[in-house]
């Protein structure tokens, strides 16, 4: 259980605030060669991350990988271990090592102030990657604005609904940030249709065999719902997979966040209107870039925003252009955007 | 002596449990400077007594009178008016220190927070002062006797200004040495005016000790005299309501077949090993201290902890005794000595305890035939005389004796009976009537054929009920006795002394080492 | 049977209490999927109530339920008609963990909390190796009828769990089984005293509740029908909730299965028609923890005043 929250906590970004937009600079840096200070120092980064505990995080560490060999870094590999306990020490043996940088996916919010700040005392740069820490003694921050990305996933929604009508929603993980930001664009939306009710199915905390368990209850209770809303790839799924069991058949529009290529191959096996985020797991391309240049000297923002960025963008049916029939479920919308087929296969990703 | 009056008192107490009546108007009196001992047979209601006058029970009618007032009573309020407990297992914690434990619940406090520990330190090392312990108050309770635990809970009791003392059969875990120590202390409180309610198996004691004797039976006090009034044997017959009388010289015996042949048994490492030979009808005491190998020896015949090495034969075929269902299929049944760890499931039904050993006969298809299984049981507790005999109550709600007689039934039930039956402290803790049943259960287990070796530390006992006995000592077996030459000063001289140092004392002049 | 009184009438109140507050629990569609959901808690619920009648506790059946899913994910993945063995070799995976957890528990004397979570460490540990942390493949379609079809709306692994529930209840009554389990529970020292390998008992109570775990895990890959690598996660403590109010305790040889399959059914429908209520979930989560609460000191306190 704690296993689940901890990945959620992390995978989750808790969104950065007030971020300029730093995102062409930091994409200009992808694949740029390397050593281009003159020399021919090879720096060295620490990436401390999450560890292979799910699917997420795997697809993130190939990422930060393949982007250290493209940039000539020497990356050193920490792992979190999916546990923020088993992360704190990590951090500190990373700090040890004297590396140029830090890129650091923090599993423990509060816990990683500590440790960062002695980091950056120690002139290290560190550069937080999809979630950040409680003070803001860092170099940079890289996260998606999930509020306002949120919005027009919502507004697409109520349109569908015609404003009207029940709305099944499936909330995420209680307390955690991600959630609250996620809602805070679902509500900002739906405020202004008092006509759309909400049936409230409860919480899936991230997980799609709870979603499915949800789902199908509120489905079961003989309600009729013009719309559905999922906090989390894992509730839009579950959600459609209790609709497809309960042998529904007009399947209200669903919306959400993180598309999955599961996600889109079930709404388009089911003909399902599904709009979604798409939330790659390639921000550690973006963390690594960003660490290189501040390794190097260059200035970088303290805050970039993912949201930005084109692969980051929400996506409305049709989906069959986002559906990649060759690769497995398990791989987010747009991970095919910066690994290659072998890549993606070496890391289980195709069928 | 009466005119003084009481400091607590009972007056018409009635409690139930369920169904079952366990005191009926019950009357009881503890005056100040006096030892009033309350005595009974186990089940005979002294415990719910003791539980109503410390608040730990409530009473389903009559009245706890503190000083003449009435009181409702809860386990702090009993306290708080000075009535204090001294458990047989003192309730203290084993972690904590002497202090710490002493003050248990009644901190004194400096200011808000802080415990006033110069207070607490006086005051305590003056109660242990005065019952002469000398124990520091720094110690690990843990490490402590049970004797000095039992101190300790008396010097709570007195810094908690007790003025009435509740003693429950502190001598059933006490040897004879520390038993003298809280003698003298409780004759010393007594002095010093404190009322003291002494509970105790040993009539002996009370005697030596008490001052008044309430007799419990069925609930129901059945005589209140001054000490002074009574014999050993009025006591015994207000309790147990019968003559017991002395047992029958046992017959003579042949000494024909051998059931148990022992050889070379070695028991642990600088053990002597062990040799002896068990026969058919016949009773072998096994006699020793505490801690001499006794109960090794019946662990080792059970197949409960196997022998180093040595060969035992049942019938002139050698047996393995490796775990406990050897020994079941040799027909050796082993009663143990601590009846509520090793002999019974206190939550077990009466009647579950009773099948437990012989749940394979009583099993078809991998399901418990239930008829047989009740009449097995109904026939066990007839049989055995267990009171009262109902075999689907919870055994824990028995009576030590009762207790003991379904240990004894749940082995000597089994079919085919077992040949050779070993039964360790068979009779410790319980009371007299169901004593003399046990010894009447021995009678035919041997009349029906088999060999029964009786450990026991009672020599009364062991030499009232054996045709032959064993002494043990430091592990090796020191000597054996035959019916002639039985004494309680020759055992115990082998006991205490072992072999060589009892030949040499006899050669005269011999001192022990 | 006596004792069977208490939970059958609190279920029959609480069946009433629900017609009042929420009558939609007995539309025929949703006692479908309380049943679809009870087939799945019902099984591990068993399990645990066996591991926690001998003094111990199993915090590796959601593990197990995971590594489950997995196995017939990826076996399917490679070839389609493997479903059959996938399942077989499910089962062999779920006792193999139990009788692990059994020998460390009763060989080695770890306790049961440390030995049953470091071997979900193990389960889970194993599985990151294997997947990298991705799992592949797909639950067959062969596979879902078991928890989506059945006979009228009673489906086919209700049956299943309720036909090992029964057999489960029958031996530990009134067989010679349940008598070992009880006794090892209660006084290991005693059982072994007569004969009966504590080791042996114990380790199968553990094999059992492997085995109905990786049942659980095999018929809730069937119902969810999606890779969830994490599907087993609120099962560990959901079983041992379900246990504990029907009756079952820590200590060892407390308890019936009986009572513990009706706590899992009292859980479902708790859950159930807080989400039916479609409260705000802070509020469900409220309500649960409450009724819970009263729940099992009802209980108790009933149970202690039936013991006088």
């Amino acid at each position: 259980m704690s296993r689940d929250l901890v990945r959620i906590w992390s995978r989750r970004s808790r969104a950065g605030f007030a971020g300029v937009a730093a995102v062409l600079l930091a994409l200009t840096a992808c694949g740029g060669s390397s050593g281009s200070s003159g020399g021919t120092k090879t720096y060295t980064i620490a990436f401390i991350s999450q560890g292979t505990s799910n699917s997420w995080a795997a697809q993130l560490d190939a990422v930060a990988r393949k982007t250290a060999k493209a940039d000539g870094i020497k990356l050193v590999y920490f792992n979190g271990q999916g546990d923020a306990t088993k992360q704190l020490p990590e951090i500190d043996t990373a700090i040890a090592q004297k590396p140029d940088a830090i890129v650091l996916v923090p599993l423990g919010g509060a816990a990683d102030t500590g440790p960062v700040e002695r980091a950056m005392g120690q002139n290290i740069k560190v550069i937080l990657c999809d979630s950040t820490i409680t003070s803001t003694n860092y170099t940079s921050l890289v996260t998606p604005h999930a509020e306002t990305a949120t919005v027009p996933l919502a507004q697409w929604l109520a349109d569908k609904m015609n404003h009207q009508g029940n709305l099944l929603y499936i909330g995420g993980l209680p307390g955690n940030t991600t959630t609250t930001t996620y809602d805070q664009g679902f509500n900002s939306v739906m405020q202004k249709y008092p006509d759309i009710h909400i049936i409230n199915a409860g919480n899936a905390n991230y997980s799609i065999s709870t979603a499915k368990q949800l789902a199908a209850t509120a489905i079961a209770s003989g309600r009729t719902f013009a719309g559905a809303w999922g906090v989390g790839g894992e509730a839009v799924t579950g959600m459609m997979q209790a609709y497809v069991d309960a042998g529904v058949t007009s399947i209200p529009p669903i919306g959400g966040n993180s598309a999955t290529n599961g996600t889109m191959r079930l709404a388009i096996q089911h003909t399902i209107q599904v709009a979604s985020l798409q939330f790659p797991p390639t921000s550690s391309q973006v963390c690594i870039d960003t660490a290189f240049k501040a390794a190097k000297g260059e200035s970088v923002p303290k805050s970039i925003n993912l949201s930005d960025l084109p692969q980051y963008g929400p996506i409305f049916p049709p989906l069959d252009k986002y559906y990649k029939s060759q690769y497995s479920d398990d791989m987010y919308v747009g991970t095919d955007s910066v690994l290659t087929f072998d890549e993606l296969k070496a890391i289980n990703l195709v069928k | 002596m009466k005119a003084e009056r009481a400091l607590v008192s009972a007056v018409g107490i009635y409690k139930h449990y369920g169904g079952i009546r366990a005191l009926a108007d019950v009357s009881l009196e503890i005056a100040p400077a006096e030892v009033h001992a309350l005595v009974g047979e186990n089940g005979a209601g002294k415990s719910t007594l003791v539980k109503i006058m410390t608040g730990a029970e409530k009473q389903d009618a009559g009245q706890v009178l503190i000083d003449g007032t009435e009181a409702a009573l809860n386990p702090e309020k009993a306290r708080e008016l000075g009535i204090g407990a001294v458990y047989q297992e003192p309730s203290l914690i084993p972690a904590l220190t002497v202090l710490e434990n002493v003050f248990l619940g009644s901190e004194k406090q400096v200011g808000l927070r802080l415990l006033d520990h110069r207070r607490m330190r006086r005051e305590a090392a003056a109660a242990l002062d005065r019952i002469g312990a000398r124990i520091r108050l720094e110690t690990e309770v843990a490490s402590l006797s049970v004797a000095d635990r039992q101190l300790v809970e008396i010097a709570r009791a007195l810094v908690l200004q007790a003025r009435v003392l509740i003693f429950d059969e502190p001598s059933a875990v006490l040897s004879g040495i520390e038993l003298e120590r809280v003698f003298r202390v409780i004759k010393e409180l007594r002095s010093h005016g404190l009322g003291i309610l002494y509970i105790s198996h040993r009539l002996a004691e009370i005697f030596e000790l008490a001052d008044r004797a309430t007799v419990l039976k069925d609930g129901r006090v059945v005589a209140s005299r001054p000490v002074r009034e009574l014999s050993m044997p009025d006591l015994i017959r207000l309790m147990v309501g019968r003559d017991i009388g002395g047992r029958p010289p046992r017959p003579e015996l042949s000494r024909a077949k051998v059931v148990l042949t022992v050889e070379n048994l070695v028991l642990g490492q600088d053990r002597e090993p062990i040799s002896f030979q068990l026969h058919a009808g016949e009773v072998l005491g096994l006699a020793g201290l505490v801690g001499s190998g006794r109960t090794r020896l019946a662990n080792a015949l059970g197949g409960i902890r196997a022998a180093r090495g040595g060969v035992v034969t049942r019938n002139g075929r050698p047996v393995r005794l490796k775990r406990p269902s050897d020994a079941m299929r040799s027909g050796i049944a082993v009663i143990p000595e601590d009846r509520k760890r090793e002999g019974l499931i206190l939550g077990h039904s009466v009647r579950e305890n009773l099948a437990l050993p012989s749940l394979r006969d009583l099993s078809a298809m991998g399901m418990v035939r239930s008829r047989t299984e009740r009449r097995l049981a109904s026939e066990a507790v007839r049989a055995f005389g267990v009171r009262p005999p109902l075999i689907d109550i919870a055994s824990g709600t028995l009576s030590g004796g009762n207790q003991q007689k379904v240990v004894l039934g749940k082995w000597l039930v089994r079919e085919p009976a077992a040949e050779v039956v070993v039964l360790d402290e068979p009779t410790r803790g319980v009371d007299v009537g169901a004593k003399y049943e046990i010894y009447n259960l021995i009678d035919k287990l041997v009349s029906r054929g088999s060999g029964v070796l009786l450990i026991s530390s009672e020599l009364p006992e062991i030499i009232a009920m054996s045709d032959r006995v064993l002494v043990m000592s430091a592990g090796n077996i020191v000597g054996e006795l035959d019916r002639s030459e039985f004494s309680e000063e020759r055992i115990l001289r082998l006991a205490v002394l072992g072999r060589e140092q009892e030949v040499a004392t006899s050669e005269g002049g011999g001192h022990a080492a | 049977m006596r004792g069977y009184g208490l939970p059958v009438g609190a279920t029959a109140i609480v069946a009433a209490v629900i017609a009042v507050v929420e009558p939609g629990f007995y539309r025929p569609a949703n006692l479908h999927v309380v049943m679809q959901q009870y087939a799945v808690l019902g099984l591990v619920t068993i399990g645990q109530v066996l591991v926690l009648l001998v003094s111990g506790i199993d915090l590796s059946v959601g593990a197990v339920m995971n590594a489950a899913l997995i196995v017939i994910a990826l076996m399917n993945h490679y070839n389609e008609n493997l479903l059959l063995l996938s399942l077989v070799l499910c089962i062999l995976l779920g006792a193999g963990v139990g009788v692990t957890n059994g020998l460390l528990v009763s060989l080695r004397d770890v306790p049961p909390f440390a030995a049953t979570l470091g071997m979900t460490a193990c389960v889970q540990g194993a599985i990151l190796v294997y997947t990298l942390g991705i799992p592949a493949g797909n639950i067959p379609a062969a596979l879902r009828p078991v928890a989506l079809d059945g006979i009228g709306i009673v489906p086919y692994s209700l049956l299943i769990c309720l036909a090992i529930g029964l057999i489960v209840v029958a031996f530990l009554s009134r067989g010679t089984y349940g008598r070992m389990i009880y006794a090892v529970g209660r006084s290991p020292e005693v059982a072994r005293r007569v004969g009966i390998s504590t080791t042996t008992v114990r380790v199968s109570a553990y094999t059992l509740c492997g085995i109905f775990a990786a049942l659980a895990g095999i018929i809730l890959s069937a119902y969810i029908g999606y890779v969830d690598p994490a599907i087993g996660g609120t099962y560990n403590l959901q079983s041992i909730a379900a246990a504990v109010v029907g009756g079952v305790s820590f200590v060892g040889g407390e308890g019936k299965p009986a009572g513990a399959l009706i706590g899992a059914l009292f859980l479902l429908a708790l859950l159930n028609v807080t989400t039916l209520s479609s409260l705000n979930p802070f509020a469900q989560l409220i309500v649960q923890g409450v009724v819970m609460l009263v729940a099992v000191s009802l209980f108790h306190l009933v149970k202690r005043g039936s013991f006088a």
